[in-house]
């Protein structure tokens, strides 16, 4: 899902890089790549646990919200809902690796041809009941039948065939060979009752209850007094408030005024204005779930065709410039390849300097000294924007002219057909656990296409880390298709950052769990 | 009794305010019927729709398929306009793509919202707006005039966020009197906690208050000296009766078609203030609305604000023609 902050204007950017070296040295922040919250200023080291209390966080929202259960990726404030409303079969942890929730156990065969989600013994919906195959079943179906927007990540499986081996074992037959459905469960798919009649009422078993709600507004949540789960601590809060607040200054605001206790998403520059607050804490998600900033090269068209184009345009950008310029001095540089900090990232591959006396003569040989580009761009976030700004100005040192054509926020996405098929275009992904990615982004039969890279080297490269069951192979598979893309993809990646939220020191545990956008309260506290 | 002749802007007042309003209802349905078409065309060009703005980046297009098919965006346009235009005879104002919730729905709850927003800086605006402006008018060259000349042009020339901004930081996050950000808590209506109106409210005053001042405080600085006012003082009436009976009545009836403008926009949605505050109102909807291509939503908020403009302006007219002192003198 997309996520807006409030656009910032040629002003502030040009304010932003002024303030630059203030920025520049910012030791807490770099330092920290794992886990957990880091103090804006005094470092309040992690609390014990409390029980008790309410705790007042805000997102993005607003009147397109759902109660929908099958539509909780709407916006922020739905999916933050849902997840403490329900759990998991499995989710992702601070490192980037399953972790079993609902689920004891989920494997494949040998060839990932059938998948056995075994479930455990204890987890309880909310009317008592054992969560049991049944509900599994039925909710993967509802997703499937209701053409949810996490259906596309299910369609490998043949539900047609599945079933329910006894009240704890689920057999998932797929459609063809699949190496990590255990990651994919892990996307947005919350289990509940198959005795829910109203989806916008879906029975849950997750450590909170509703109390009330009304979308555009949010949500009153009670702890969950029969939560199933104990071995994770949670939950702790009495209550947890959820608020709508859509606009990111307007959150700081809030929490600055003491109106709520967690803002959530706010803006990297609003994180340099109130990194010295003492009253505040900045917080960081670990590093695999920066955000992927750069562009996105059609390699399967003109003029990104010719390698010696897209190894000159990976030369020109200057990613030093850009991780103090662009992400105002939380980011790190990136180096082409989605997936840095996961498991299975191929880490032995040289950092890409920038070196635009190289870039150019690149182009000469490619007949290509005067290249002129139209980069789409956007400024539905923070950091696209200025980001391509910054590259065209290194860029032109190779030589190269860059015109940016600016498209409205809320037109970035509208069409499918014109943000799959743009041949040069602005790009802030947001990261999945790793294997995931490949089969969105690369092959011929990519869903999203991006970089057009697509042949049957590459498709043999995909094929085999489809089937990648074990780690060994993941591994591998992994491997080889990063030091393909490092050579032949079109991604640049030129920075990552966090997707940096606020609370006051007195918020511990709220963890991002995979999706720094829309945090686990699960088990969050006061103290 | 009075001759009844053909022409509608003549004869009784109780007659020329029927026919105007009779007549500016039946044109206002014609505007609502074209803003409607208009809106509806507007949302069709815009790139994208219902579809894929819900569904997100991620998507892919057989998903976005099946979605359009399902919100039935694959049938044609003239069909889905046709069918919308049927449910709204019947009051069905139908379900919004984004969320599944049934629009009258999302709707009435924000247009209560602000309404109550709207309607209080407004009943707030027109008597500060008077008071100021024939106080400064009434002392037209004088220190006092020139003092609110200057600071209403000032305040008029500061952007609504900057005001707003100045204003949360100041009597939110440093004085901590009032709430930085006018949220509500599921299940409260801002009357539960009338004190998020306070700086959304001041912050469109500020907005409003400058332009309709010096209006009032121009109209008020000319009767002043006007020949009625004049010759009223040369008959030995009192200054005080000079004021309300020859001065006001005479530089308030131009002010009304003014204020009847800044009423609409207060309660069309105040989208600055909605946004900064993040106050749960129509614009901020509207705009929700209109990134995420929801067009139930987007016709019904339009038709709103096109209908309260055009019922707050016939208002403003018929205020206009009766409290226009040549109306009002016998034929």
């Amino acid at each position: 899902m997309t996520e807006g902050q409030s656009g910032l204007s040629r002003r502030s950017i040009l304010r932003g890089v002024a303030g630059v070296a203030a920025a520049a040295a910012l030791p807490g922040l770099a330092a920290c790549n794992s886990g957990g919250s880091t103090p804006a200023a005094a470092p309040s080291a992690s609390a014990a646990p409390k029980k008790g209390g309410r705790m007042r966080a805000a997102f993005i929202g607003g009147s397109n919200e759902s109660g929908n259960i099958l539509q909780n990726t709407n916006t922020a404030i739905d999916y933050v809902r849902t997840r403490v409303l329900f759990d998991s079969l499995v989710e992702i942890d601070t490192a980037g690796k399953p972790s079993y929730v609902l689920a004891e156990s989920i494997e494949p065969n040998a060839d990932g041809t059938q998948w056995t989600v075994r479930l455990r013994n204890g987890p309880r919906f909310t009317n008592g009941k054992p969560v049991t195959a049944d509900d599994v079943l039925h909710t993967l179906r509802t997703h499937v039948s209701n053409k949810s927007s996490v259906a596309p990540l299910l369609m490998d499986i043949d539900l047609a065939n599945a079933k329910k081996q006894d009240d704890r074992t689920v057999i998932l037959p797929t459609r063809r060979p699949h190496g990590f459905l255990d990651l994919m469960l892990s996307q947005g798919i919350f289990i509940f009752s198959k005795d829910t009649t109203d989806l916008n009422k879906a029975i849950g078993s997750g450590p909170f209850t509703l109390a009330q709600y009304k979308a555009g507004q949010g949500a009153l949540l009670k702890r969950n007094p029969d939560y199933w789960r104990s071995d994770v601590g949670g939950p702790y809060l009495d209550e947890l408030e959820l608020l709508t607040i859509t606009d990111a200054d307007a959150r700081m605001n809030a929490l600055k005024a003491g109106q709520i206790d967690y803002a959530g998403s706010i803006s990297l520059t609003a994180a340099r204005a109130e990194r010295d607050n003492q009253a505040l804490q900045l917080i960081i998600p670990p590093k695999w779930e920066w955000a992927n900033f750069g562009a996105a090269m059609k390699r399967n068209k003109a003029p990104f065709k010719d390698p010696r184009v897209a190894q000159a345009l990976r030369l020109a950008v200057d990613r030093e410039v850009m991780v103090r310029n662009v992400t105002l001095g939380f980011g790190e540089v990136g180096n082409d390849l989605l997936g840095k900090h996961l498991p299975y990232y191929l880490d032995d591959l040289p950092q890409r300097q920038y070196d635009p006396e190289r870039a150019k003569s690149l182009l000469a040989e490619a007949g290509m000294s005067d290249l002129k580009l139209t980069l789409r761009t956007s400024d539905y976030e923070y950091g696209l924007l200025e980001g391509a700004a910054a590259f065209a100005e290194h860029a032109r040192k190779a030589g190269i002219t860059i015109n940016l054509d600016k498209v409205p926020a809320a037109d970035f996405f509208a069409d499918p057909k014109v943000f799959v098929g743009a041949p040069f275009q602005s790009a802030n992904r947001k990261p999945r656990p790793l294997p995931l990615d490949v089969m969105f982004f690369y092959g011929s039969d990519a869903l999203l296409p991006f970089t057009g890279v697509a042949n049957p080297q590459v498709d043999g490269l995909t094929a085999r880390l489809r089937t990648a069951v074990n780690d060994e192979q993941r591994r591998a598979a992994v491997g080889d298709l990063h030091r393909y893309l490092y050579e032949e993809g079109g991604d640049l990646v030129w920075a990552r950052a966090p997707i940096v939220s606020a609370g006051t020191p007195k918020v511990h545990n709220v963890q991002s769990l995979g999706y720094p956008s829309f945090p686990s309260f699960r088990d969050a506290f006061l103290a | 009794m009075t001759l009844v002749t053909g022409r509608a802007t003549s004869g009784p007042l109780w007659r020329v305010v029927a026919v105007m309003t009779a007549r500016r209802l039946v044109a206002g349905l014609l505007v609502l019927f074209a803003v409607s078409v208009v809106v509806f065309v507007a949302t069709e060009i815009a790139p994208g729709d219902a579809a894929s703005a819900s569904l997100g980046p991620d998507a892919g297009p057989a998903a976005i398929e099946a979605r359009r098919a399902e919100l039935g965006l694959d049938r044609p346009a003239p069909l889905r306009y046709v069918e919308w235009l049927g449910g709204l005879f019947r009051g069905d104002l139908g379900v919004s793509y984004a969320s599944g919730v049934p629009v009258a729905d999302i709707v009435a709850a924000r247009a209560g919202n602000s309404l109550l927003l709207g309607g209080l800086a407004a009943v707030l605006l027109l008597p500060l707006a008077v008071v100021l402006g024939a106080w400064a008018g009434l002392r037209a060259g004088r220190l006092a005039d020139r003092a609110v000349s200057k600071s209403t042009l000032t305040l008029m020339s500061v952007p609504e966020f900057v005001t707003g901004t100045l204003l949360a930081v100041v009597f939110a996050v440093q004085l901590g009197w009032l709430p930085a950000v006018s949220f509500l808590p599921p299940g409260q209506s801002p009357l539960d906690r009338p004190e998020i109106l306070v700086l959304p409210v001041i912050t469109l005053l500020t907005v409003c208050l400058a332009h309709n001042t010096r209006v009032v405080r121009a109209g008020v600085a000319q009767s002043a000296v006007g020949e009625a006012a004049e010759s009223a003082r040369l008959n030995g009436v009192v200054e005080r009766r000079v004021v309300w009976r020859y001065i006001l009545p005479a530089a308030l009836p131009p002010v009304v078609p003014l204020f009847a403008r800044y009423v609409t926009f207060l309660l069309g949605g105040a989208l600055i203030a909605e946004t900064l505050f993040g106050y749960p109102g129509l614009a901020s909807a509207l705009v929700v609305a209109s990134a995420s291509r929801d067009v139930p939503v987007v016709q019904a908020v339009g038709l709103l604000a096109a209908a309260v403009t055009v019922l707050v302006n016939l208002a403003g007219d018929v205020v206009g023609t009766l409290l226009d002192p040549l109306r009002r003198v016998p034929r």
